[in-house]
């Protein structure tokens, strides 16, 4: 069964090896190898991947790890590349600014390079920079955090994020931050939206990480998400995404854009059903048509 | 199998044949490295901005052939760098780089510890801050902090500027020790093209006034409506070398306004950052 949704991605069996031991690290950290070589399929072929290029890209992504400086053998443990080639890749990135290296540690860091790499066009999409006041509105008004996420890999990305200068109980998620997408309420949204096969290819791809029962209750709760969506918009959890926290999540399909998510979150005493069904929900609603996405 | 490695002990014996395999091998990590050097170039192309680029604009701007530019994209939307826009023609930055760009930015030691001095400068003046590294031959913004007239704005950090047309990348540029500047300068006239010697005719009198005054200004040169004051520094210790500027849109104050006011306010927000960042480590910048 997971040996044939590993099937098209020969090209990285040992990292993939390497990593099936931990699953809450492929969940937390760098993508589970070779997923968007896959999800691209339909238009790129596996033989077009520049194998210099993603092993340069894998030597940034080993540093998104728990560790802020790595040296050359570290890089190898965690690429999985020879330590030979390892050492030209980082070389290469130290030269250009991509790693920092420091002769006291003998190890790298990330350099300023590293923010030419879409740290910029992402932040301040436009967006981004538009829904910015409407969802800092939403958050002062109503005392909860509001978020918009897209998808990266099997994670969910927080592009922006507000908290509410009114209540100081908030979710301690930074812009750039991921979480899991299959076991929260952000991704399930963000499921709900897309096309089924896309759908379906994304779900395949993060059976391999629960265990059978955990992928049975969370398939549970995505189809309930789903419904709620189809009823109202938006879906509305409590618990999955912390102890005693209210999650409300609508997905945002915007022309000329990867789906994302709007969502608001806040302690679950604060947020009685009536409130988020008379207030919440309907601004949470109104905000998603301002930023222009039809129903 | 077995033929390589007699090959190689074969080799072992003729210490001559041997060295030359070694050079033909690392010619040949350096063709590897090459297109991973074009590939992150290729990114900068992008400019910070998430606006979907077509092939033909690609290829324009990096000045690579058509077929490298194609391998190249698709690679990088393979890798989720880069994504097809909509239209499934042009690409747009995809949102792989973001956390590499959060890392760095939460590792780094400068962004907590200058943003009290850098935000109390621009809600004094009402203008923007801002503090850069050198990254090449441009300048990227590591912090940015906006007037409160401003304050739903983030634009800035990560974002880059070429070195040779702001103010700030000269002010850098000028607090170089003479061979750097030279080699930098050597930089930006080549990459420059025909366009070269304006280019370092303008730098140089951006030196000029730095070396009257400590500072330099540039009105609507690289973005229209727009004007920055700039000086150099250097923070932590090892001291490394950066630019702070402050900048603000509209037409550009009087010179005493600028002679009086904001250049030795600017210059007191330089020493406070410096003082305040003096005993840290800046290999962790």
């Amino acid at each position: 069964m997971s040996t044939a949704s590993r099937q098209p991605h020969p090209q990285a069996p040992r990292q993939r090896r390497a990593r099936i031991k931990d699953v809450r690290l492929v969940l937390r950290a760098p993508h589970p190898p070779g997923y968007r070589a896959g999800a691209d399929a339909g238009t790129v072929g596996e033989s077009a991947v520049i194998k210099p290029v993603e092993r340069g890209f894998a030597v940034l992504d080993a540093f998104l790890g728990t560790d802020e400086w790595l040296a050359n053998q570290d890089l190898a443990a965690r690429t999985g590349l020879p330590k030979a080639t390892v050492s030209r890749l980082t070389q290469t990135l130290t030269a250009l600014g991509y790693l920092g290296y420091s002769e006291q540690r003998r190890k790298y860091r990330l350099g300023v390079a590293v923010l030419t790499l879409g740290f910029a066009a992402m932040v301040d999409a436009d967006v981004v920079l538009q829904a910015r006041a409407l969802m800092q509105k939403l958050a002062d008004d109503n005392g909860v955090f509001v978020a918009l996420a897209g998808r990266d890999g099997l994670d969910m990305i927080f592009f922006e994020n507000c908290h509410s200068a009114s209540s100081n109980a908030t979710v301690g998620l930074g812009v750039g931050e991921h979480l899991p997408m299959a076991s929260s309420p952000v991704g399930w949204a963000l499921l709900a939206c897309l096309h089924e096969n896309e759908r379906n290819y994304l779900l395949d791809h993060m059976r391999p990480y629960h265990k059978r029962d955990e992928w049975m209750l969370l398939r549970q709760k995505l189809a309930d998400a789903q419904q709620q969506i189809a009823d109202k918009s938006y879906c509305l959890s409590t618990g999955d995404w912390g102890p005693e926290i209210t999650v409300l999540a609508a997905p945002l399909q915007l022309e000329q854009r990867m789906p994302m998510v709007l969502l608001c979150a806040g302690p679950a005493r604060s947020l009685s059903k009536a409130r988020v069904e008379q207030r919440i929900g309907p601004q949470l609603l109104a905000v998603r048509a301002r930023l222009g996405a039809g129903t | 199998m077995s033929g390589a490695a007699g090959n190689r002990r074969a080799l072992r014996q003729l210490p001559a044949a041997a060295a030359g395999q070694a050079d033909e091998r690392s010619e040949a990590g350096q063709a590897a490295t090459h297109s991973l050097e074009r590939a992150l170039l290729l990114m900068k192309v992008f400019q910070g901005s998430a606006k979907p680029l077509s092939h033909a604009e690609l290829v324009r701007r990096s000045g690579y052939s058509k077929a490298s530019v194609s391998r190249l994209t698709a690679t990088l939307v393979a890798l989720g760098y880069l994504d097809r826009a909509p239209d499934g023609v042009r690409v747009q930055v995809g949102v792989r780089g973001l956390r590499l760009g959060q890392r760095y930015l939460s590792n780094s030691l400068v962004q907590d510890a200058a943003r009290p001095i850098m935000q109390d400068f621009a809600d004094r003046f009402d203008m923007s801050v801002g503090l850069a590294v050198a990254d090449q031959l441009d300048m990227v913004y590591i912090q940015y902090c906006n007037g409160r007239k401003i304050a739903t704005l983030r634009l800035g950090v990560g974002r880059s500027v070429p070195m040779a047309l702001s103010s700030i990348g000269r002010a850098y540029v000028w607090s170089q020790s003479p061979e750097q500047r030279q080699r930098l300068l050597f930089g930006i006239w080549k990459k420059s093209g025909e366009h070269g010697p304006q280019v370092v005719a303008r730098m140089e009198r951006a030196f000029g006034e730095l070396d009257a005054h400590g500072y330099c200004l540039a009105a609507g040169e690289y973005q229209r409506d727009t004007f920055a004051i700039s000086v150099p520094l250097a923070l932590g210790n090892p001291p490394l070398r950066m630019g702070l500027n402050c900048s603000a849109v509209g037409a550009l104050p009087d010179r005493e306004v600028i002679r009086e006011q904001l250049a030795p306010a600017l210059m007191k927000t330089a020493r406070l950052l410096m003082l305040e960042l003096e005993e840290v480590d800046s290999s962790c910048f």
